[in-house]
């Protein structure tokens, strides 16, 4: 294991994976700060273009830009008072307050070095649990390989915020999708209808393209103004009071690595997605706050709190979508799909054969940290400036580049008028309020999903599903997953007061 | 007793029933169960689920489906990857977006890259953005040339001729 953590090391400082990862830093803080746009929108557009390179180059360039795309972010959250990501949608309950009491720069310095800072901690503790994971993934075959897909699954599409019928029912169309072309046991081809372009099955790129980006793309064409910062914008002599704000952090250190604590725990869970963490980070600072009737007003605590939590969800969610190959985000999601573009499988695999990339993928997410937090600091004045780009501008550059994306992936044109039909899909998935990611997993994972299940059939027999302990264990797991609404309530039985008898008596 | 009416999410949801039914009969034609029983089960679940919520959408009382809208919207999910919130956005804007890209995919079909993407440029800044001819020739200049160097000289990328100028599908 120490052999592969020092051929982690050597890679990631290696001119090959450094350099992109230094470029994917600054492309993904000026995408970060841009709303509409974010650094996972960008990844997927670009991803076609290296698709041929090295797995060392593209897979560490990805988690780049999935781990500092809030750092940017936090910039134009705190100014504009508009989160750049999602991912930064707490930090503006006291971020923007600050701004408007002249006190931004203060929020901005805080919120960078929490970010950065927090982000760069959660390495460490995923680093730590290695260890833990390596001996407990040996024992992983084909049937528990199945049920961990299937908890996949189960989390993603049922712990969603949204309805769990919805969530379930984006899944099965994925897995409907991925069924689409020969199957790899018997070579039978199915749902082709005779068209020689579906025996291969609808390319990974162009789904992913037409659940996530044309949605996107088409709520860009939507955005009828460009976000200019209000009067006070940063200027050069904003530095002392970011500095002031960085000294905060140092400040209040105990809510910092409490919350970045938070965040990553939060960040291992699966399906929950960091997000949770920020907020659950939030709450606590006010809970334990001496004056939490103030928070909302411009408290740089409330700035701290989900910022750390924020990055630190990075390492966390990460470790599980490689050492179990269950995306711990929607986000996640995107990282799985490239990994399997580039002919890496996520799971039990990523800490036995590729132990060395997994390391490298985690010291990624501390590396980008430290870039993204240094350039934010350093070039925060003049970031700013991007959001002045006309949405138009932007959505007529974009929208050649994402059909060109689609095309230089295969070469073949019929994936565009396939591309408009999946971004049909995705636009009326959006609009009716399906969940995306279950979607992506559920075709992700079909593959996966139906070579497991005949593998196992085949090695144990029906009875596959109790032929181990861990079987036995993560079959639990799937049931309670499955029946989380039963368990709720069964839970919310025993709790409530017995208020009928109570009266009664 | 209150009259049913079927919301636009009912008919999506019709939709896709329908195809999980065609689907699953036409997997039931596959010889080899491990051709038809994942995909039999994926249009099942579909179908079973589908129905469920389609009962529920068409039960539901319209206030409540009113109500129910913003505390969605108000969801911080992963699952979106964009965060422009509704303030910045005109939700009847997105056809007439959908159909600019649809019609630029067309055009790339008929005419390639290279002459669909100034085009297109122009056109969307001139009508879909509402700029003046000035600027809407020199954002299609801009656009065409930067696009040249990048891909073609730069990365060396093959770009589609265009089925009129001897593209293959």
């Amino acid at each position: 294991m120490l052999e592969a953590f020092v051929q982690g090391l050597q890679t990631i400082f290696s001119p090959a994976t450094f350099l992109p990862i230094l470029v994917g830093t600054i492309v993904a803080v000026f995408l970060g700060i841009l709303p509409g746009i974010n650094a996972s929108f960008a990844i997927i557009v670009l991803l076609p273009f290296i698709l041929g390179m090295n797995p060392d180059i593209i897979l560490p360039l990805m988690v780049t830009f999935m781990s500092v795309g809030n750092t940017g972010g936090s910039i134009s959250t705190i100014l504009l008072g508009v989160p750049g990501d999602t991912g930064n949608a707490a930090i503006v309950l006291d971020g923007y307050p600050m701004q408007k009491k002249g006190q931004g720069a203060r929020g901005i310095g805080a919120a960078l070095t929490a970010c950065t800072s927090g982000g760069i901690l959660s390495v460490f503790m995923a680093l730590a649990l290695v260890p833990i994971l390596l001996p407990m993934i040996y024992r992983f075959r084909a049937p528990e390989m199945f049920l961990m897909i299937m908890i996949g699954i189960a989390f993603l599409a049922l712990l969603t915020k949204r309805s769990r019928k919805k969530g379930l029912i984006a899944t099965a169309l994925g897995l409907l999708i991925s069924t689409i072309g020969f199957q790899a046991k018997t070579g039978a081809a199915r749902f082709t209808f005779g068209s020689l372009y579906l025996y291969d099955g609808i390319g990974i790129v162009v789904v992913m393209f037409g659940i996530f980006v044309v949605p996107i793309l088409v709520e860009m064409g939507t955005m009828t103004k460009p976000l200019v910062p209000p009067g006070g914008a940063l200027t050069s002599k904003s530095y002392r009071q970011m500095l002031e704000g960085a000294r905060d952090v140092v400040r209040h250190f105990w809510l910092w690595f409490r919350s970045t604590v938070i965040g990553y725990i939060v960040g291992i869970i699966p399906g929950i997605g960091g997000q949770v963490g920020m907020w659950v980070a939030y709450a606590q600072a006010k809970q334990t706050s001496k004056d939490p009737e103030s928070f909302g007003t411009g408290r740089v605590e409330g700035v701290i709190a989900p910022a750390s939590a924020n990055n630190a969800k990075t390492a966390g969610d990460l470790l599980t979508t490689l050492a179990f190959g269950i995306p711990g985000s929607g986000v996640m999601v995107l990282m799985m799909a490239a990994m399997v573009m580039v002919g890496i499988q996520p799971g039990p695999q990523m800490l036995t054969d590729h132990l060395g990339l997994s390391f490298t993928l985690v010291m990624a997410v501390a590396l980008a940290n430290a870039i993204a937090g240094t350039l934010c600091f350093a070039l925060a004045p003049y970031l700013l400036k991007v959001t002045t780009v006309h949405p138009s501008f932007l959505f007529c550059s974009i929208a050649p580049l994402v059909l060109l994306s689609v095309y230089t992936h295969n070469e073949v044109a019929l994936d565009m008028p396939v591309l408009m039909i999946m971004g049909i899909v995705g636009m009326l998935m959006r609009k009716f309020d399906y969940p995306a990611p279950p979607l992506m997993l559920g075709f992700v994972l079909g593959k996966m999903f139906e070579y497991y299940l005949w593998q196992s059939l085949t090695i144990f027999g029906p009875t596959f599903l109790v032929s181990s302990p861990i079987a036995i264990v993560l079959l639990i797991v799937v049931l309670c997953t499955f029946n989380i609404d039963s368990l709720q309530k069964l839970r919310d039985r025993f709790r409530k007061p017995p208020a009928a008898s109570t009266t009664g008596a | 007793m209150k009259a049913m009416r079927l919301k636009p999410s009912s008919y999506f949801l019709i939709a896709l029933m329908a195809i999980a039914v065609f689907l699953g009969v036409v997997s039931m034609t596959y010889a080899s169960p491990k051709d038809w029983v994942v995909p039999l089960c994926a249009c099942g679940v579909i179908v079973i689920l589908g129905a469920i919520q389609l009962r529920e959408e068409i039960m539901a009382p319209p206030e409540a489906a009113v109500e129910a809208k913003p505390a969605d919207d108000d969801d911080d999910d992963d699952d979106d990857l964009s965060a422009v919130t509704s303030e910045e956005t005109d939700p009847e804007k997105e056809l007439p977006a959908f159909l600019w890209v649809l019609g630029l995919m067309v055009g790339i079909l008929l005419f390639g890259f290279l002459v669909s993407l100034p085009v297109f440029t122009l056109a969307y800044m001139k009508w879909g953005a509402r700029r003046g001819w000035l600027v809407a020739f020199v954002s299609a200049v801009l656009m065409e040339t930067c696009f040249y160097l990048v891909f073609v000289v730069a990365v060396r990328t093959h770009l589609y001729p265009g089925l009129l100028f001897g593209g293959m599908l």
